[in-house]
């Protein structure tokens, strides 16, 4: 995945304020997609507008009035001067609208989801992804209603006061929702953006985006072969999965290595079982996927180098009791405790680890979309699309030291700094939030 | 808390930042954000403030709630001292806690286990009625508020104001009142959104909190541009319209919240200490406030009453006079936090604030 577009979005969440659910799921939304301390794309809110008489219809997403985010239309509403610095890095708005019966009903909320889908963001790129919570959400104002909805599962969502949100139905959502945006985000395939103002990336032709499942045959295929079976038979996703990839005479090392460096291949899963630490190809599986790897972004300073590393994430299904050794080429990567009871785990493990995905797409491109905006620095600079551990910083930094290194979210806490200290003395740790927020 | 004699407080160990936020759903919905912005936000403002050492002022109360960010600040400030504790602590500066002020009868839903649960991270400053001034014969008993709810819900709105007063001033005991045990004076103030309606006390509290920080020369930040309070009184603050004080007549205040007529008429029946600012008062006294921050003579005096230059010098943010503006009105979050950081940076980083 070694494309230079850039593509920096913010996230509407848009529902009618008589739908009771609509704050609750918007909130699940945001959590997910802001994961962590200044993580993932800025998320706003549509929903009422109380500075108008009707409090019908909510304030406009900007664009229509020539500023360029939420952030800029904020800062140019107030008159101000100056505005944030990650407001000016926006360049897609995606726009996620909760669809029911309130709101398709309303003629002034069907008026103004006409007005912004027919807006043009004056050089922003907007997407629509309705989502529809129950059987009228398809009779929304053209041309949302042309569009494929996110159908999540589960019981119709519930209206008036005090009603619960089904988990079933938020899981859903967030799980079509993350696909969705992973074939917005992900697709370095599909169309120039620049030839296709107004049609929709989501209009293209499907990429078949992999996720590599890596684990040691040794101790068993079961949450293997189970996180196999839900990536082919529920998400638009193919798994590349050694039993069925690799063709019989064909060589492993080949096959592997190919898929491995593989575009297309957008994240992957380890089964952390007993023997897995003491396979060699597991390792090497691992080894190959998180070394970072550099890009060469057009238009980037002197002195910058954008590293990029795959999402991963581990699935522990150790044995109770058993001891087995560490595998440091895991470095920070996200784990989950496998346990076969839990339903609907593998969903949990594959849409947790596209949401990963996303986030290290998003991070990439902010990063190199922000560093035109960041003070230079003698030496190399490094920016990364992760939250920086030794052991991936170490394959990233190579023989020649840095003096700054550049990553997402909002700060490292006090140990991890100190940690990455040790390591690397002498070079200085900054975020781009913290970066972003020092005052020019 | 009932101290004998007490007084202003003339030296804190380390500067004080009080926060005024509260979760307007309507209000921040309006402006595109809910909870989780707030919260946020929250984290952004105070975690560079407490690694600087500072310490802040929040008036939460105890209850775990999605909306009470008592619990969010402590978590937050746990987190940094933990990881405080595991690092090289030379050359450290110690994670600053939380005051949490809170008055009678609020007080009394704290019990002894959670404030030991938390020690190490907050100050829990209890203001009583015998220490708001309220006279001997009508202190209500704690156990007897049921009985007697009108004089409960007047005490409890003198208490309220008495514990603003000293959030603002401070105080120590007396001279030989160990540093520790003293309760420093507000060195900034932080306010964001704020109840304008259904408020508990004789007036919102964001007004009189604003009031008495301007009448205290403390800096003071007003996000204007998130809805409740905050944006009524930084809407006068850079009002054109010479009507700009009917936001804060006593008429206004009373259309949304009834309680008020009758506070009124509970103070004429009861005895209200003589420092204690009745709602009319409280009002007149925020619009004084207001009028000296938009009078051109004290802009122009500048320093001479201890205001910076220029136009909103008088709310001494330590930014420039467009950046205060700007933070008056802003709906970006990042770009008011950026603007607070930096103005209390610039005042409080110094020296020059910290007495």
């Amino acid at each position: 995945m070694g494309n230079t577009r850039t593509r920096v979005p913010e996230i509407y969440i848009v529902w009618h304020p008589n739908f009771k659910a609509g704050g609750a799921i918007a909130a699940r939304i945001y959590q997910w997609l802001r994961p962590g301390y200044g993580l993932g794309p800025d998320v706003y809110y549509r929903s009422i507008d109380n500075t108008r008489a009707s409090r019908s219809a909510p304030i406009d997403i900007p664009g229509d009035n020539g500023s360029i985010s939420a952030a800029a239309q904020h800062a140019s509403w107030a008159g101000a001067s100056s505005r944030s610095r990650r407001a000016q890095l926006i360049d897609t708005q995606i726009i996620i609208v909760l669809a029911e019966c309130e709101m398709v009903a309303d003629h002034e909320w069907r008026a103004w989801l006409k007005r912004q889908a027919s807006t043009n963001g004056n050089g922003l790129r907007r997407e629509f992804i309705p989502v529809s919570l129950d059987s009228t959400a398809f009779n929304l104002p053209e041309p949302l209603s042309a569009v494929n909805y996110i159908r999540p599962i589960g019981p119709e969502a519930p209206t008036g006061d005090g009603l619960t949100i089904q988990s079933l139905l938020v899981n859903s959502l967030l799980k079509q929702l993350t696909e969705t945006l992973c074939r917005l985000m992900l697709d370095e395939q599909g169309p120039d953006d620049s030839q296709t103002a107004v049609t929709s990336r989501l209009d293209a032709p499907m990429p078949r985006l992999s996720i590599f499942l890596s684990h040691a045959k040794a101790d068993g295929t079961e949450p293997a072969r189970l996180l196999r079976d839900y990536v082919f038979g529920q998400t638009t996703f193919v798994a590349f999965y050694d039993e069925n990839d690799v063709p019989y005479g064909a060589a492993f090392k080949t096959v592997i290595d190919r898929a491995l460096s593989d575009s297309r291949m957008a994240a992957m899963i380890a089964v952390r079982s007993s023997q897995f630490a003491s396979r060699a190809w597991c390792r090497r599986e691992v080894s190959a996927f998180r070394q970072p790897r550099l890009l060469s972004p057009a238009g980037a300073t002197d002195g910058f180098e954008f590293w990029r590393l795959g999402a991963v994430l581990v699935v522990d299904s150790l044995e109770p009791g058993e001891p087995t050794l560490g595998v440091p080429e895991f470095g920070n990567a996200t784990h989950i405790r496998w346990d076969a009871t839990i339903p609907g785990l593998e969903e949990r493990i594959v849409t947790t680890v596209l949401r990963d995905a996303l986030l290290a797409q998003f991070h990439t491109t902010l990063g190199y979309t922000a560093h035109s905006h960041l003070p230079e620095s003698a030496g190399r600079t490094l920016v990364l699309n992760w939250v920086p551990d030794p052991t991936s910083l170490l394959l990233a930094m190579g023989e020649e030291p840095a003096s700054r290194v550049l990553h997402p979210g909002h700060g490292l806490s006090g140990v991890e700094l100190q940690i990455l200290k040790e390591f690397f003395p002498g070079i200085e740790f900054s975020s781009f939030e913290e970066m972003m927020d020092e005052p020019s | 808390m009932n101290p004998a004699e007490p007084n202003r407080a003339t030296t804190v160990n380390r500067p004080l930042i009080a926060i005024s936020i509260s979760h307007e759903e309507q209000s921040l919905l309006a402006r595109g954000y809910g909870i989780d912005h707030l919260k946020e936000m929250l984290q952004r403002l105070v975690r560079p403030l407490i690694r600087l050492g500072f310490d802040v002022a929040y008036g939460g109360n105890w209850q775990e709630s999605p909306d009470n960010f008592t619990y969010e600040i402590l978590r937050l400030i746990d987190a940094e001292k933990e990881d405080q504790s595991v690092t090289d602590t030379s050359n450290q500066t110690t994670v600053g806690k939380l005051f949490n002020h809170v008055s009678w009868p609020y007080y009394l839903d704290i019990d002894t286990k959670t404030e030991a649960r938390w020690i190490h991270c907050c100050r829990i400053v209890r203001v009583s009625q015998d220490f708001a001034g309220i006279p001997d014969h009508q202190v209500v008993p704690d156990s007897d508020r049921s009985l007697n709810p009108d004089l409960t819900m007047l005490n409890a709105a003198i208490t309220l104001s008495a514990t603003r007063t000293v959030v603002s001033t401070g105080l120590c005991f007396n001279e030989g009142t160990p540093a520790e045990l003293a309760i420093p004076r507000l060195s900034a103030r932080i306010v964001l959104g704020g109840k304008t309606n259904g408020f508990s006390g004789f007036v919102p509290g964001i007004y009189e909190e604003v009031s008495l920080a301007i009448e205290n020369q403390i800096p003071v930040y007003i996000l204007g541009g998130f809805g409740g309070a905050a944006t009524d009184i930084a809407d006068a603050l850079i009002a054109e319209a010479k009507d700009w004080k009917d936001a804060f007549s006593l008429d206004r205040i009373k259309q949304h919240t009834p309680h008020i007529d009758h506070l009124g008429q509970l103070a004429f029946k009861y005895e209200v200490p003589a420092n204690i600012r009745q709602s009319a008062d409280a009002l007149d006294k925020l619009v004084e406030g207001i009028e000296h921050v938009r009078d051109p003579q004290a802009q122009s005096d500048g320093n001479s009453a201890g205001c910076e230059p220029g136009h909103l010098g008088c709310l001494r943010t330590g930014l420039e006079e467009g950046e205060t503006r700007e933070l008056l009105h802003t709906t970006d979050m990042r770009r008011a936090v950026q603007l607070v950081t930096k103005g209390i940076k610039s005042r409080l980083t110094n020296g020059t604030d910290i007495v």
